[in-house]
């Protein structure tokens, strides 16, 4: 299935990216918007990253298995440079209808209320990572690519990925002693060995965020 | 194969550091307004794809040509080594072309900046079967309006196209480098290279091709910027693995220096450079500029332009 779909989408055929998008769309805009921390940049960030996909489909191989790592690597060239990506569409950005300001549910303000403070954790994370690190990192650890498919995504050797993320290992490492190290002992997580930096719900929250007024001093 | 990521050890140990936040997910309704609008804007680039009537017209992005030539094409160039920027390779009983510096042409906003280049038919994304192409370029100095590009077979008699010919092709170009951007790039060639590998980080396949990328897809315009075709000259043979050879041919055999860039085991034809002034000249055997100025609107003569020659 996955073999002609390939071809398909190397022929430039519609209705294979109608269905590369049903397929693809949620996990781009998951990866977006954990990685800019912002919906409405995950959103052009989806619709660059298709459009891109048709403007680059030649480039696909004919062999291979899912082009999930395809398109997870052209939404990291999106990210990494959004006003390139966006010039080269303008015309089509144009076209594209404005979100509602509001979503129409209210059910899913408050899960997007709920998720932001988690973004805001992983961004400060995130911000302690080279680019390069934070890639490999996002790529690898929070959508799932095993080395080889993060290699292909972002054009360089599996043993780069090794090394990025290893390096990104201890950068996070680094800072969550760091961070654990500041915090006062009665608000640190009940069990040893389990996550400060994301994740916080209830009561440890507030020591969190006092963690990160006093990293900024 | 490569051997997979020992799972449950350094992956584990990353999610227990900095687990993914949450699962965001797309509104279902924004997701259709997406895949409507993908759906219908690739649509609009099939209707005006080669192999539709003459006269509808084909958007593409202004870089196109000269990025082709210098990432699609497969080598002819004969390089013998790869080990550092300053490699010279000598061509015996080549005379170098000298096509002297550009004049100063001003250019305002609202204006479009004028190319005239021969090409291969094969870079020229033109449909009819010629073996040469003469390809013109209409850009917003801006960036910001639609540009022209008109593609046929080389005239004979007259250097320009003529518009309404039924051979002459039409294109709408969406984008083009902004030439307030060029003006502002450093003249300096080492803080140029500094600037274009800031610029480039991250990007592949290797850093170095990414920024011979970049360099070749701003050289044409970069002609009318005081400086700065020398500066891009001199910051792209300073790139690693960049093999400089005299005595290298474009498309209409005007001879300059070429400066090349293996990758993954193929060579790319050279970009070739005037030999004195370092103005950019063509990409060898596939291309060549031939004239470039200011005109007023798209589809014009240029008002003010400098001719290279005909070599």
């Amino acid at each position: 299935m996955e073999h002609s779909l390939r071809d398909r989408v190397r022929a430039g055929d519609p209705e294979a990216f109608g269905r590369l998008f049903d397929t693809f769309a949620p996990t781009v805009h998951r990866h977006a918007v954990r990685v800019t921390g912002n919906w409405s940049t995950a959103e052009d960030v989806v619709s660059l990253t298709f459009l891109e996909a048709w403007r680059l489909r030649e480039r696909v191989l004919a062999e291979g298995e899912s082009l999930r790592p395809w398109l997870l690597g052209i939404a990291t060239n999106v990210m990494r440079n959004m006003t390139r990506a966006a010039r080269r569409h303008r015309d089509a950005l144009a076209r594209l209808p404005p979100a509602a300001p509001v979503p129409d549910f209210a059910d899913e303000v408050t899960q997007r209320l709920a998720d932001q403070e988690e973004l805001v954790a992983a961004q400060r994370a995130l911000s302690g990572m080279r680019r390069a690190e934070r890639e490999v990192f996002t790529l690898c650890v929070w959508e799932g690519l095993d080395t080889a498919e993060a290699a292909e995504a972002l054009g360089v050797t599996a043993g780069t990925v090794r090394v990025r993320l290893s390096r990104a290992r201890k950068r996070l490492r680094a800072l969550t002693d760091a961070e654990r190290a500041r915090m006062p002992a009665a608000a640190r997580h009940p069990s040893v060995g389990v996550p400060t930096l994301a994740r916080h719900t209830g009561e440890d929250r507030c020591a969190v965020d006092q963690c990160a007024e006093e990293r900024r001093r | 194969m490569i051997p997979e990521w020992p799972r449950g050890t350094e992956y584990d140990e990353l999610a227990e550091l900095l687990p993914a936040p949450g699962d965001p997910a797309l509104n279902p309704e924004r997701r259709r307004v997406l895949r409507q609008h993908l759906m219908s804007e690739i649509g609009r680039k099939r209707a005006a794809a080669p192999g539709s009537p003459r006269g509808r017209r084909l958007v593409v992005w202004a870089a196109a040509p000269l990025a082709l030539a210098a990432t699609v094409v497969t080598g002819t160039v004969v390089v013998t080594g790869l080990r550092g920027g300053h490699e010279v390779v000598q061509s015996p009983g080549a005379v170098a072309t000298t096509v002297g510096r550009p004049p100063v042409i001003e250019m305002k906003d609202g204006q479009f900046l004028y190319e005239r280049r021969v090409m291969t038919g094969e870079y020229a994304a033109y449909r009819g079967d010629t073996r040469v192409v003469q390809r013109e370029d209409w850009l917003a100095v801006t960036g910001r309006r639609e540009g022209l590009a008109l593609t046929g077979p080389r005239p004979t008699a007259a250097a320009r196209l003529d518009p309404d010919a039924p051979t002459t092709e039409h294109m709408a170009m969406s984008g083009g480098a902004d030439h307030r951007e060029l003006r502002e790039l450093p003249t300096d060639p080492r803080q140029l290279l500094a600037h274009l590998y800031r610029e480039t980080e991250g990007q592949g396949p290797t850093h170095e091709e990414a920024v011979f990328e970049y360099i070749s897809g701003v050289l044409e315009p970069a002609v009318l910027v005081p400086g700065l075709s020398e500066a891009l000259y001199r910051a792209a043979r300073r790139i690693p693995g960049v093999v400089v050879e005299t005595g290298v041919r474009d498309r209409i055999g005007r001879t300059g220096t070429g400066l090349a860039l293996s990758s993954s085991g193929t060579t790319r034809p050279a970009l070739v450079f005037d030999a004195s002034s370092f103005v950019f000249l063509g990409v060898e055997g596939t291309t060549a500029l031939l004239e470039i100025g200011v005109a007023d609107r798209a589809g014009e003569p240029p008002v003010d332009s400098w001719n290279l020659g005909t070599g």
